[in-house]
């Protein structure tokens, strides 16, 4: 896995190992040493509480309650500290604590949190600075951080992409797209036997989504893969976009290839061009590099290529978002596996899906974020932040929830889970019913559950600590055949409610989720503000038809004669005879969460 | 990278900044750092930048934190104003600080809807910062910035279009718009928009609506004005 390593260079470094490449993406097979078989991790996170305000002081209380509030035992271990702890700049080239707000280090801190029977986490990122600006990123600094982290114990990582030298993420220069895009493609031109040349917009086919022709007609621009970090687009299909030529040769041979371009230094146009001949499943990649700068249309080089006699594919890409983000994601997980290989540290990557992480970051990564922040207004001592239940951005719980949960393809026990940021329960603007719906959703789409709030504020047995205690609901989150949710039903869409991304909130949704003793959890959901007058309602066969290739027992599930549900939230059980489980009436952003048990008697 | 302003490139430090800050709400400490420190009002970054100019986003922090600590001033709960804002959302951290000193009128924008976070603070600024943050009266809060949705002539969205970052886009079908089309739309049926309102992306673009009739455009601008859209025009256009 090492040898991809390329944080110190003034460029991205040539990708050798196909394991890194784009089309291993779509294989399966996790890298190195990552481990496989984690359920969502579930803990407490600082930032959504306290923001860069967080102290050690706080931390430790934070850790008194978990336990106090009988937390742990409901599956709440990891207390991650965000933001905001370290101190500016390193000392003697290490990391190093924030002497007001953490006077004690973090091994004290480690130590006190392990004492208590929890586990510790901390945060940084790929870049060269924090989001912050702090200097203190990760990047070229890989191997001696993964020491330090693990002299100090810790045993789970979030990890950012600010200030990240190869793509225009957060305090990126804007110019770093230059990596990120292909330059604007007018034409090839190919010489072998004969010369000939091919128009990009006439002759070649775009294919993916993100690239397109100028209005103008005469050039391919957006060769890249598209941005994922905010609501606009769907998380499935094809997310980058190529632009392919099929050229027909008399033999076999070798060939040139020249690229007329015009290169630059934003979103959409770029300097760095991938060439691959063939089909992503059997490419053979020839060029994989920074084109000179050209302002006017400019040919460029030749480029020798080697095609078979007849039909061939040429692909003009840039897949090195994904491919330099996977490797420097790649770097830090291979450095904490060689500094403490019994740890058993979880990597929660969160470059706020600006990469399309769910595509690769199963291979190095436990969980990836998936959007921009839940909320943005934090909270501080004193002051519990606010969140919404929908809004025209990433910040509210909808706005994650509509995009996570028809990623659930993408999640499961040999990858990692979708991360729809951390619970915003707690924080003002969530009333107890938007507080008990997303429980429940964060628990069906396998997210991880990480609280964000000032626990001093909990008591137990209050309603906060109701619906954050739950352990029926909680165990389909931990459930161990590990499969996230699939909606199966959606009032606005009849045709592919599992896979279409719907961001009008004025529907309900039921989703379906297999589980390992053979029960089906259902969960309606009220997506609206507005009460759902109506009845809605799954069928037997239709929740076999949608999830039972994963159920365990899919063939014999539809022949029980009966089938008792629970109501997870009121605890009360009904016996259906029917082959259907329905729900009425549901209030605003209300829902009803209940586990099938068919009887066969 | 930080903006240099030809004209006035006197960046007040970020020991200065703070000492101007706090002395506007009435705070005269000696060693200004050592108490914003021991307040939680600055972060280490800002010790270690000390003697260098500071940031608009550190700016934007350290006003922000001193009006919720030291005047205990409760953030503003509408903060939509700010979304005008085109660099808003590049720093998740810094997002809320700017929102707030935007919405309550004590940074203004830089230039035409960018904050611009990485340039520096001038001393004029600073004085112009320190005055709108002891003065509730001197603050100027943006204007709200109604969305424009309405029907415009043939002749208004061609002059509109020469912008290239004006979207044109064709609401009929994805058959009706394959078969023809306006040169230059991009084509989102109706009912996808419906699915998904936030699918044209950037809310600040001005987008240009058109359909056979008129009918479809008209419900297509009411929901791309719901999801935010500011400026949302339809055109009855001949294809």
């Amino acid at each position: 896995m090492s040898g991809q390593h390329q944080s110190i260079h003034e460029h991205p470094q040539p990708i050798t190992d196909k394991a890194y490449m784009f089309p291993a993406f779509f294989n399966g097979k996790v890298l190195g040493a990552k481990k496989t078989g984690r359920l969502p991790a579930m803990g407490w996170n600082s930032w959504n509480a306290f923001g860069s305000g967080n102290t050690e002081m706080l931390t430790r209380a934070m850790a008194d309650k978990i336990v106090e509030l009988g937390l742990d035992k409901a599956g709440y271990k990891y207390i991650v500290i965000d933001d905001g702890c370290y101190r500016s700049c390193r000392v003697d080239g290490r990391l190093a604590n924030n002497d007001v707000k953490f006077p004690s280090g973090f091994k004290q801190l480690s130590d006190y949190i392990h004492s208590k029977g929890l586990k510790f986490g901390m945060y940084n990122d790929i870049g060269i600075a924090l989001c912050s600006g702090d200097k203190v990123g990760l990047c070229g600094h890989e191997d001696v951080d993964a020491q330090t982290y693990a002299e100090w114990g810790i045993d789970f990582i979030k990890v950012d992409n600010c200030y990240y030298p190869w793509d225009n993420a957060t305090f990126s220069s804007e110019a770093n797209a230059k990596y990120t895009y292909a330059p604007n493609i007018r034409s090839i031109t190919l010489k072998g036997d004969k010369t000939k040349t091919y128009n990009a917009v006439k002759d070649g086919i775009i294919t993916g989504s993100g690239a397109s022709a100028s209005i103008s007609g005469d050039y391919v621009t957006g060769i890249g893969t598209t941005d994922g970090t905010n609501i606009d687009a769907s998380p499935n299909g094809t997310l980058s976009g190529e632009l392919e030529f099929n050229v027909d040769v008399l033999s076999d041979g070798e060939y040139s290839l020249i690229v007329n371009y015009v290169s630059g230094e934003e979103r959409g146009k770029g300097c760095w061009l991938q060439i691959a001949v063939g089909d992503m499943e059997n490419e053979r990649r020839y060029f994989d590099g920074l084109l000179p700068a050209a302002d006017d249309f400019t040919d460029s080089d030749e480029i020798q290529i080697t095609l078979k006699k007849g039909i061939n594919k040429i692909r003009l890409m840039n897949h090195r978002r994904q491919e330099n983000t996977l490797i420097s994601y790649a770097a830090i997980r291979d450095a904490l596996d060689k500094a403490a290989p019994d740890n058993d540290i979880v990597l929660s990557l969160c470059e706020w899906g600006k990469t399309q992480p769910q595509q690769w970051g199963y291979k190095v990564g436990d969980s990836w974020r998936i959007l921009n922040d839940i909320t943005f207004t934090v909270g501080s001592d004193g002051s519990s932040g606010s969140a919404s239940w929908a809004s025209n951005n990433t910040a509210s719980i909808t706005s994650q929830y509509n995009k996570a949960v028809i990623m659930n393809e993408y999640a499961g026990l040999g990858k990692g889970w979708n991360d729809p940021d951390m619970l915003v329960v707690g924080m003002d603007g969530i009333t107890e019913i938007m507080s008990r719906t997303h429980m429940s959703m964060w628990c069906m789409i396998n997210a991880p559950l990480m609280l964000g709030m000032d626990l001093r504020r909990v008591e137990k047995g209050d309603n906060i600590h109701t619906i954050i205690s739950n352990t029926d609901i909680i165990a389909l989150n931990q459930d161990t055949l590990g499969v996230q949710a699939k909606r199966i039903y959606c009032s606005v869409e009849p045709d592919n409610p599992d896979t279409e991304y719907i961001t009008d909130n004025r529907r309900v949704d039921i989703l379906a989720k297999p589980l390992s003793n053979g029960d089906v959890a259902l969960c309606f959901i009220n997506t609206d503000t507005e009460k759902a007058s109506g009845v809605y309602g799954v069928t037997v066969d239709k929740i076999i038809r949608y999830i039972g290739s994963k159920m365990i027992n899919g063939s014999s599930f539809g022949n029980a004669r009966r089938y008792l549900a629970k109501d997870l939230w009121t605890k009360e059980t009904s016996v259906t005879e029917g082959r259907e489980f329905r729900t009425e009436n549901l209030g605003g952003c209300d829902s009803v969460t209940v586990r099938i048990t068919p009887i066969f008697d | 990278m930080a903006y240099i302003d030809p004209a006035n490139d006197n960046g007040v430090t970020t020991e200065e900044f703070v000492k101007i800050a706090l002395a506007a709400v009435g705070i005269n400490e000696k060693d200004a750092m050592d108490y914003a420190k021991s307040r939680l009002i600055t972060e280490d970054y800002d010790r270690v930048n000390a003697e260098k100019p500071i940031k608009r986003r550190s700016a934007a922090r350290i006003i922000h934190k001193i009006l919720e600590i030291e005047l205990n001033e409760k953030d503003d709960a509408d903060w939509s104003a700010a979304e005008r804002l085109k660099d808003l959302y590049s720093c998740h951290a810094c997002l809320n600080h700017i929102a707030q000193v935007y919405v309550k009128g004590i940074m203004a924008e830089h230039s035409s809807c960018l904050f611009d976070l990485e340039g520096i603070v001038t001393q004029d600024e600073a004085a112009d910062i320190a005055a709108r943050m002891s003065d509730k009266a001197k603050r100027k809060k943006p204007e709200r910035i109604e969305s424009i949705s309405c029907e415009i002539t043939l002749d208004k969205a061609f002059r509109l279009l020469q912008d290239e970052r004006v979207l044109l886009v064709d609401v009929r079908t994805r058959e009706e718009y394959n078969e023809k089309h306006i040169e230059g739309a991009q084509s989102a049926p109706l009912e996808a928009l419906a699915k998904n309102p936030h699918m044209l992306g950037d809310k600040n673009r001005t987008v240009i609506l058109y359909c056979k009739r008129g009918y479809k455009s008209k419900i297509a601008a009411d929901i791309l004005k719901t999801a935010g859209f500011k400026k949302v025009y339809t055109v009855v256009m001949q294809i």
